[in-house]
């Protein structure tokens, strides 16, 4: 379960994000709503252990690698697709061989050796989510994650996280539509 | 003209037919060199990855006394390694001066700048993501560092050759603390320099031509790893 009490993120006099409360339980799927700079993103972060809080506390969020954020505008490391998953399975102490798997399920895995940057912007994000899905993670936090994917790529990225029971999936904005999906609210903080 | 092709000729004919003093200088050239590198790059390349992707305190500082000591004149570092391994210096006492070992010592000062310096700024531009990604995924600090080094592999070797050139062609340490000693610390560079100070255009061409050749590979090496970074 995660706890998050009091919790307020400053960049210099910019107040980025406050929350005063927010309880998460195990298995549970949150989407964050709320304008543009209201601490989406921020708050993903801070879960993510990306980001010191300036004041209040985040308890029981697993550090990074049990935690994986699949960022806004996320980063393919050279090399191809399945090296990329192979990257964080071998972090995780586990088969490279293991790729193939992860990029079938998010229906990649025809592209497994293409190099990342000869990837479309779809295949780039279902890559990703292959990548993040992969390390087998306790809390899954997807920023903004379904940008690019068309219709089909939508219901198998659904499907994929969908099988994840147990993990705390938390996306900004909730794009996750096949899920008993809890929705938080958050307001501008400037 | 003529006593230029001349001079190629004869530096021809003596490489071809293995000039000893000429061969022995670049055994030096190449073991001084070598040595510098492998132990710059050992400490420099985590040094500047880490200053760039971490940024401890004062690393706009570090970074950049880094560059200005990319630019120090080779002859001035002789000069400062000098001072240290002097009999009145700090590292007196070792007796290192006009030795293999104090020509690797102000070669490690030429290449450590450019290597730090150039790995930093290949580090330091790359999107944030990047390493975030690492770490979200699981990489310790150190796991993470390699990764994005791995990103920038290109620039890195890039840095790496720039400072062989710097090191292999340089004068100003060789002389001031090798000491110029003829099947000792003889370098090619100062081979030539010597060579051409007596009035021997020939044989100052033999260790030139050399020096030419080298960096004719480097150049078709660093070619080579541009059209690697366009993949």
């Amino acid at each position: 379960m995660i706890r998050v009490r009091d919790l307020i993120v400053r960049f210099d006099s910019v107040t980025a994000l406050t929350m005063p409360a927010l309880d998460i339980d195990q298995g549970e799927h949150v989407g964050i709503h709320g304008p543009n700079g209201s601490g989406k993103t921020t708050l993903m972060r801070v879960l993510a252990g990306l980001q010191e809080p300036s004041q209040g506390s985040v308890l029981g969020a697993p550090p990074p690698g049990r935690t994986v954020l699949v960022h806004q505008r996320p980063y393919l490391l050279r090399g191809t697709a399945a090296e990329n998953v192979a990257y964080a399975l071998k972090l995780h102490g586990r088969s490279p061989a293991e790729a193939g798997s992860w990029l079938e399920r998010l229906g990649v895995s025809h592209i497994a050796d293409r190099r990342a940057n000869a990837l479309s912007g779809g295949e780039h994000r279902r890559v990703v989510i292959a990548r993040a899905l992969a390390v087998e993670p306790e809390v899954l936090l997807l920023d903004e994650p379904f940008v690019a994917l068309d219709e089909e790529g939508l219901e198998t990225v659904n499907a994929a996280i969908a099988a994840f029971e147990g993990t705390i999936v938390i996306a900004a904005p909730d794009d996750l539509h096949d899920l008993d999906l809890r929705t938080v609210e958050l307001q501008g903080s400037w | 003209m003529e006593f230029l092709w001349e001079g190629i000729k004869e530096a021809i004919r003596l490489i071809a037919s293995g000039d000893r003093q000429v061969l022995h200088a670049g055994f030096v050239s190449v073991l001084c060199t070598v040595s510098a590198l492998a132990l710059a790059a050992a400490l420099a390349i985590p040094y500047g990855a880490w200053l760039g992707l971490y940024r401890p305190r004062w690393s706009n500082l570090q970074a950049l006394l880094l560059r200005v000591g990319m630019f120090v004149p080779t002859v001035v570092v002789g000069l400062v390694v000098y001072g240290l391994l002097s009999n009145h210096g700090l590292l007196g006492a070792a007796d290192l001066l006009y030795t293999k070992l104090a020509i690797i010592v102000g070669e490690f000062l030429l290449a450590f700048p450019i290597i730090g310096s150039l790995t930093y700024a290949a580090v330091a531009d790359l999107d944030l993501t990047a390493l975030e990604t690492a770490r979200t995924l699981g990489a310790s600090r150190w796991r993470a560092m390699w990764t994005m080094l791995g990103q920038v592999r290109v620039s890195v070797m890039t840095a790496f050759l720039m400072a062989f050139a710097r090191c292999f062609t340089e004068l100003g340490v060789a002389i001031t603390v090798g000491g110029n000693l003829e099947m000792r610390t003889r370098t090619l560079a100062s081979t030539v320099v010597l060579d051409l100070s007596r009035g021997r255009f020939s044989q100052a061409m033999a260790p030139g031509l050399i020096l030419i050749l080298i960096a004719i590979l480097i150049t078709a090496a660093a070619l080579r790893i541009a059209q690697e970074q366009k993949r």
